[in-house]
């Protein structure tokens, strides 16, 4: 079965029994046979691939249209570009990824039957969409400007500009952005699995702090690459830079308080094991802290050594966005199959239990009333008749 | 029971929620035990002792009912002077034939006389005859001391014979606890006597021992001395193994019996007349055993059996009396080709049946043999398993598909006698057949064959009534024809009878077996098929349901439900009482059921002491079938071990008779002591053998039924138990470093098979003879074949029979534990398969014609497990 | 009419015949066959083919471990298993016990036999086998019913929680999003599976096929408050009658699951039985969790903007 991932017909012995429940627990741990209490997540990497790069594209509009409404005319230029093409290429790719995860793909657009406030999943939906839509528009008024195949005085060309209002939309992506960035964290965090809903309420901030940062690092690496060499357009990705530099203190922050609010046991995929270290070496390691102290060291340099270290840094970011969205994901499939974990997380807090068997026994009617009629009765649909 | 019989135990939960109280007495903690309010521990084989044990306390305690016991049963009888106990003669009681190993039941039978046995067919267990008694009958009653003071009273020896049956006693013998004990002989006798009763169901647990008969009469006794025989809520209930067993014991699948537990002839009964005087009892109501014999015959042979040729008698096969027909003996017969043909109908031996290594074997050695089953199980298929080489076996296999019950009319009998008729749902898939459409085409064909015939041996065929009406495109067998016929027709008018008591001996009436009489006791009416509930509150015993032989009387000898003066016993427990008023003053029985007594022999009515059958009885002796009305504490005939149960060690136990040291096994046990069926000691009072230290029990579980042959084959059920395990207790699994799933392999001197370990607190080792002994568990349901697969459990077992009804000893016996799988090609059981390979239907046409091809192309004869 | 079932596991003997009904009737497909050791039950747990699940569970010794030093005492009575009530061992601890046991115990130590010593059937008894036929709650929150993004899972007018697999698209978000592990997704299949109390069944005025075959009414199917009647009056019954651990599981709760149309009568703390102590539905989280991401959206928002605005303002200074 799912819960199994052995090969069928061999011989399955209950597992050695996960180490004692935390000392707050009085009681002896039972669980039973150590089988798992929920189900574990189907995703294959498409999804966590998915926050990765739905995670940029956020962060990377969020950027652009700050730059298009607040930044001075290199950032206009520049800036701006980067972001608007590259939004479009991830609005393309991501909805591919979460549609081959589907276990019917051919069924997708079932997800516009509805609007559901109570599922972060529908709401994604719509703000991906949404987003993919922005983009487009954004990215054809870009190209337009940039006179890439519709010449910008071209009769179209006036035409697309006059229909594309730039400024608004630009707003709009800049916040779909934002929601696209976050809203991933809060639908893992809407789950039973332990290690994501116990401190749930810092996901959402986390994956949203994530996708600013990395989109702030592709906007840089874009602009190293193909933006100019003059000092404006240094200060440029200067902005961009200070943007993943807030970004990854943020993100550290919230790691930090999601650790400390997170229950031991409930937390141990995050801290043990394989997931556990490329998570606090890799992503917190070397995808926030380090990234954020090159920074602060390039600053002090002075603008010499900025370029190298920037483009260091905005690879290191990148690839601990990556690692944390993986991680994240692996080690909640993890925590799904802990029952002592779910037992943690569910055990209620105090005054919280429910009503004891003697209250339970206090509320019963006379007890003489029911017996259960076992070799007489044939259905119980007598009784609702 | 909750294990094998769930949809029943909804009566004992129900019971239990009306505060009944629930004992479960078993080797293993079950799914029973674990709703019983007392669970008493017990090793196999040790029945007699604790329900000896019972039987002490209530005599010790003066417990028992001492009305019922003395009016009812023959506890006041005197037994004749030449008779010894087991007490007296270490464990052998007089008249014991070392040689032979029988025992000579003269000296046991009462002071003056002898004693026909019950159920009429001592013949067939003794081939004696009471042509030389029936004037000794005529000499008065049995000599009887009411006072039960007479040293030599059936009383007075029973409690002789039971004195050491103390709780220490159980405790040493059985490993039950003794305060455990206590509990259950306190609940027992709480709960028996005029206000309560108290019932016993047992199964295979009781009787697949070398003593089972004696384990039952053991029960009988104690039910007896408790006043629980025939009255409601009490006797003792078989629970038989599959839906009709009990069915085919009454219209028999048994070698020595005719439908309605008529003996078969033996060829010493030359003529009618002395099959009759051989089994019929000159008081009682065998008395009318003619008449049910001349119903049968004109059953069997219509207008051919007439009076000048004795009814068709000499049409019966006859048994020679020096010859063993019995289910075992058959294979032995096999074996040495002495049988060289066989029809197996939807029975799985090959796996279903102790010592089945010798039976696979055996049937190797055939000519031809004929399987028909729903799915090609192993009985079909023996000729590829155990590695032999199929081009060496001979046997030509026909294997027949057959129809599940859903896919034919017909009715099945369970264990409380209720017949219950089942419509058919579907026509039965492609080639399968009903057993009726099998057997009735089978037999026109071979009638039609001999027609012409005039060999005196082909009469019976040419004689035999087979006209049943064939329906539908399949040309199906009305089954309610048979069913008229079994329950009995007059040949002149062609009505059927309304009962047993309308037969005749003059060949006026046609009966296919006499105790199912007047389940059809109209040309249209099939009371079997009746579905009417009483309901909650009306104090009956739904008696429109179905249809319980005979008479419909759902509880047997259930006069004894009323005290002598023919008043109930008492209010909360009134099944029938005499009731003067009725049958216009003269008296007559009524109540709830249907009266197991001459319906207006009052109850005061004194014994005809020269009368013959009834007339011979009082009208307060309620056990109309025995010769003298009443029940047998004591068996003065009958019972081959002994007329009381004593405590014997299995043919194959780990420790020696507490009891009697010198004599440790029964002494009257059949044993095959031959090469192809090894014992693990020696069965003759041998030693405890230290190479099987432990004690092995089988059984079923749930999720499977017998040997598989329904429940391998089906997903759903396969699923829920796919592996054979073994039960092991925490302690013994220790001591062999054996974790829970490990692969461990059970050793008998017949086989060796590998299960998973199943550790468990739920098996608990006992202390026996103050030795620590270990019993293991092992469900019998895995096979080569089918969609889950095991090593064949039976086996492990050897061949030893109970004297009396010859059933096998596979509840206990001994064997080795050892960790990990068992070596490869040593054993019968090596050739495993995948089930793929089984479960191609293609099986049959193989066997038939393409057998040679299939050889080499087969992987069953070359794949491992 | 809200119908739903009372599973009363004072009456279970462990027979099974739920889950073979449950799955012929449904044509569920038999697909594991695999031997657990964990006690009789070779099924695990609930999931996409598999929409009832006996569970069995083994307390032996549970007052009185003392008796016969055994290895398997031993480690009941350190996992805390002797404490007279209320918190039982469960059985991995008896299997870890003889396989550590097993691993280089030495042999030699003989042990004295444990004999079972007093009444030890029912309830009430030193010795225990629990058995619970575990099915769908369907929950009056129902967790599944709120993430499914598609609609397809809906409740239906017999207030059960149905899944409508012409709508499905599979998505699993259903799967993480149910507290007591019951919905998956069929791999095969790819779209959600789980109990749908026998809806054809019902809308024909048939009981779902578990109760209908289960032989002692362990399962009883029926209208949801004159269930809970009945059930709230066995607890008082049994209460009278001595076993004073039993209480209802999934009614009269106050987590933010709500009661649910599948409740239990149980004997023991719901862990034992593999249910949670208090389930929480998740989307409880949902409002919180949109709220603290809108916060720091702003907040980073606007530190983005704030960026930009100084830059364009010193390299206005600049020029």
């Amino acid at each position: 079965m799912e819960t199994f991932d052995r090969p069928p017909n061999e011989v399955w012995l209950p597992p050695l029994r996960s180490p004692a429940r935390p000392a707050e627990r009085d009681e002896p741990s039972v669980t039973y046979y150590d089988q798992p209490m929920i189900k574990p997540p189907h995703w294959k990497w498409y999804i966590p691939a998915y926050f990765w790069l739905g995670g940029i594209a956020g962060g990377a509009a969020t950027i652009g249209a700050a730059a298009r409404l607040f930044g001075g005319p290199v950032a206009k230029r520049d800036t701006v570009r980067h972001a608007r093409y590259l939004s479009l290429a991830l609005a393309i790719i991501c909805p591919i990824f979460l549609i081959l995860d589907l276990g019917r793909p051919e069924r997708f657009f079932r997800m516009f039957r509805v609007v559901k406030v109570s599922s972060p999943l529908s709401i994604g939906t719509w703000i991906l969409s949404a987003f993919g839509l922005a983009s487009g528009a954004l990215a054809v008024r870009q190209a337009v400007e940039d006179s890439v195949v519709i010449p910008r005085e071209s009769g179209l060309g006036r035409l697309l500009r006059r229909l594309i209002p730039d400024a608004p939309l630009s707003a709009l992506q800049g916040i779909l952005g934002l929601g696209l960035g976050g809203y991933t964290g809060v639908l893992i965090a809407v789950t039973a699995i332990p290690l994501w809903a116990a401190g749930g309420i810092f996901l959402g901030p986390l994956f949203l702090a994530t996708a600013l940062a990395s989109g702030a690092a592709a906007l840089t690496l874009l602009s190293v690459a193909f933006g100019k060499r003059d000092p404006e357009s240094e200060r440029a990705r200067g902005t961009v830079e200070t943007v993943e530099a807030i970004s990854a203190a943020t993100q550290l922050a919230l790691v930090g308080a999601r650790d400390l609010t997170t229950p031991s046991r409930i937390n141990q995929p995050l801290r043990v094991g394989f997931w556990g270290r490329v998570f606090r070496i890799g992503a917190v390691g070397g995808g926030m802290a380090t990234p954020l102290t090159l920074r602060i060291v390039a600053r002090l340099l002075g603008p010499r050594a900025t370029k190298v270290i920037s483009v260091i840094a905005a690879v290191l970011t990148l690839l601990g966005a990556l690692a944390e969205r993986f991680t994240i994901v692996e080690a909640g499939k993890v925590s799904s199959r802990d029952p002592l974990a779910y037992q943690d997380l569910t055990a209620g807090a105090p005054g919280e239990a429910r009503p004891t068997a003697r209250e339970q026994a206090l509320h019963a009617p006379q007890a003489s009333a029911h017996r259960p009629r076992i070799a007489a009765s044939d259905t119980a649909f007598d009784s609702i008749r | 029971m909750a294990e094998c019989h769930p949809v029943g135990f909804r009566f004992v939960m129900e019971a239990r929620e009306r505060g009944a109280k629930i004992i479960h007495i078993d080797p293993r903690f079950t799914r029973t035990s674990a709703t019983a309010d007392i669970y008493a521990p017990v090793r196999p084989g040790s029945d007699i002792a604790f329900l000896g044990g019972l039987i002490n306390y209530v005599l010790t305690n003066e417990k028992w009912f001492r009305e019922y016991v003395l009016h009812y049963t023959n506890a006041s009888t005197i037994i004749d002077e030449n008779y010894r106990d087991t007490e007296d003669l270490d464990g052998l009681f007089s008249g014991y034939d070392a040689e032979k190993r029988v025992y000579d039941p003269d000296s046991w039978s009462y002071a003056g006389e002898d004693v026909p046995a019950a159920a009429g067919h001592h013949a067939a267990m003794t081939g004696e005859s009471y042509s030389h008694r029936l004037t000794r009958e005529q000499e008065g009653p049995p000599q009887r001391d009411e006072t039960l003071q007479h040293p030599r009273c059936v009383f007075q020896i029973l409690k002789r014979h039971f004195a050491r049956y103390t709780p220490e006693f159980v405790e040493q013998a059985c490993g039950t606890p003794r305060d455990v004990f206590l509990q259950v002989a306190e609940a027992i006798t709480a709960n028996s006597g005029r206000d309560r009763t108290t019932a016993f169901c047992y199964a295979v647990g009781w009787t697949q021992h070398t003593t089972g008969v004696q384990v039952i009469r053991s029960a009988a006794i104690l039910q007896q001395l408790l006043g629980n025989i025939g009255r409601p809520g009490g006797g003792i209930m078989a629970l038989r193994g599959h839906a009709a067993i009990q069915g085919s014991t009454d219209i028999p699948t048994l070698f020595n019996l005719l439908p309605g537990y008529l003996q078969m002839p033996l060829v010493a009964n030359k003529d009618f007349a002395s099959y009759c005087d051989t089994s019929e009892s000159p008081t009682g109501w065998w008395y009318n055993f003619p008449k049910y014999a001349v119903s049968l015959l004109k059953a069997f042979y219509g207008d051919a059996a007439t009076k000048d040729n004795e009814w068709g008698y000499q049409y019966l096969p006859k048994l020679e009396d020096d010859e063993d027909y019995s289910y075992y003996p058959m294979f032995f017969k096999m074996q040495d080709r002495k049988m060289r043909g066989l029809m197996v109908f939807g029975e799985n031996f090959a796996v279903g049946g102790p010592g089945s290594v010798l039976e696979r074997s055996a049937m190797r050695k055939l000519d031809w043999c004929v399987v028909r089953d729903p799915f090609l199980v192993e009985t079909a298929e023996f000729w590829h398993m155990d590695g032999v080489d199929p081009a060496s076996v001979e046997t030509e296999v026909i294997f027949m598909p057959a129809a599940w019950s859903a896919e034919k009319d017909g009715s099945l009998t369970n264990t409380q006698r209720l017949l219950q008729w089942h419509d058919k749902a579907v026509d039965p898939p492609g080639a399968a057949r009903s057993e009726t459409w099998f057997t009735v085409h089978l037999g026109r064909k071979l009638r039609d064959l001999y027609a012409a015939s005039t060999d005196e041996r082909d009469k019976p065929l040419q004689a035999m009534t087979w006209d049943y009406p064939l329906e539908g495109a399949l040309r199906e067998p009305s089954a309610l024809a048979v069913a008229r016929e079994i329950s009995g027709y007059n040949v002149k008018t062609g009505e059927q009878v309304s009962g047993y008591v309308d037969l005749k001996d003059d060949g006026e009436t046609a009966c296919g077996c006499w105790i199912y009489s007047g389940y059809v006791p109209k040309h249209d009416v099939n009371l079997s098929a009746s579905r009417t509930r009483d309901h909650a509150g009306e104090n009956t015993n739904h008696s429109k349901w179905g249809f319980a032989w005979p008479a419909n009387r759902r509880i047997l000898y259930n006069r004894a439900s009323a005290d002598p003066e023919g008043k109930p016993w008492s209010e909360r427990k009134r099944l029938i009482w005499w009731d003067p008023a009725r049958n216009d003053g003269k008296g007559m029985w009524t109540g709830y059921d249907v009266p197991d007594f001459i319906a207006n022999k009052a109850p005061d009515a004194d014994a005809d002491e020269r009368g013959k059958g009834m007339d011979a009885h009082s009208g307060s002796d309620p056990f109309i079938m025995q010769a003298h009305g009443r029940a047998w504490l004591f068996a003065p005939h009958g019972v081959k071990d002994g007329p009381l149960p004593a405590h014997y060690e299995p043919i194959e136990s780990p420790t020696e008779n507490p009891l009697y040291p010198k004599q440790r096994t029964d002494p009257c046990a059949q044993l095959f002591e031959r090469a192809d069926n090894p014992y693990n000691e020696n069965p003759r009072n041998g030693k405890p053998n230290p190479q099987y230290p432990y004690v092995l029990t089988t059984y079923r579980i749930t999720e499977h039924h017998t040997s598989g042959a329904m429940s391998r084959w089906n997903t759903w059920l396969a699923e829920l138990q796919p592996e054979l395990f073994v039960e092991i207790d925490p302690e013994l699994a220790q001591q062999k470093q054996i974790a829970n799933g490990d692969m461990v392999t059970i050793a008998t001197s017949r086989a060796e098979v590998e299960a998973r370990a199943l550790v468990t607190p739920r098996m608990q080792p006992m202390r026996i003879n103050g030795e620590v002994t270990h019993v293991i568990g092992l469900p019998y349901h895995w096979g080569p074949a089918g969609i889950v697969s095991g090593d064949i459990v039976n086996d492990l077992i050897g061949i030893a029979l109970e004297p009396t009804v010859k059933i096998h000893e596979a509840k206990a016996l001994t064997c080795d534990l050892r960790k990990g799988p068992r070596p490869r090609g040593t054993q019968a059981t090596d050739e495993r398969q995948p089930q793929a390979s089984l479960s191609q239907g293609g099986a049959v046409d193989r066997t038939q014609s393409e057998g040679e091809e299939m050889l080499h192309t087969s992987p069953l004869s070359s794949l491992p497990l | 009419m809200t119908t739903g079932f009372f599973t009363d596991t004072t009456l279970c003997i462990g027979c099974k015949a739920c889950e073979v009904a449950c799955k012929q009737w449904n044509q569920l497909p038999g697909d594991d066959y695999t031997f657990t050791g964990a006690s009789y039950d070779n099924t695990k747990a609930l999931g996409a083919t598999t929409w009832r699940h006996v569970a069995f569970v083994e307390q032996f010794d549970r007052k009185t471990p003392q008796m016969g030093a055994t290895a398997i005492g031993e480690r009941m009575r350190a996992n805390g298993n002797a404490e007279t009530n209320g918190n039982h061992g469960a059985p991995p601890i008896d299997l870890m016990a003889i396989r550590n046991g097993a691993r280089g115990a030495d042999t030699s130590t003989a042990v004295a036999p444990r004999v079972v010593h007093e009444q030890s059937g029912g309830l009430l008894g030193d010795h225990r086998w629990l058995m619970m036929s575990d099915v769908c709650k369907h929950c009056q929150n129902a967790g599944c019913l709120e993430a499914c993004p598609t609609g397809a899972i809906i409740r239906n007018e017999f207030g059960d929680v149905y899944v409508q697999p012409d709508i499905c698209n599979g998505c699993g978000y259903c799967v993480i999003a149910c507290p007591f592990g019951v919905i998956n997704i069929h791999e095969e299949d790819g779209r959600a599976w789980k109990c749908t109390l026998c809806y054809d069944r019902q809308k024909v005025g048939m009981e779902p096929a578990c109760a209908k075959a289960c032989p002692t009414q362990s399962i009883q199917f029926g209208e949801i408050e004159e269930l809970r009647d009945r059930a709230r009056a066995r607890v008082g019954q049994l209460h009278t009658r001595g076993i004073t651990d039993a209480y209802l599981y999934g009614v009269d709760e106050h987590t933010s699951v709500g009661d649910l149309n599948a409740f239990f009568l149980l004997v023991d703390k719901p862990a034992v039985y593999n249910l949670p102590e208090q389930p929480r539905v998740p989307q409880a989280q949902v409002i919180p969790g949109y709220i603290a991401t809108a916060v720091t959206a702003v907040a980073l928002g606007v530190a983005t903007a704030a960026a930009f605005l100084l830059r364009a303002r010193v390299s206005d200074q600049n020029r």
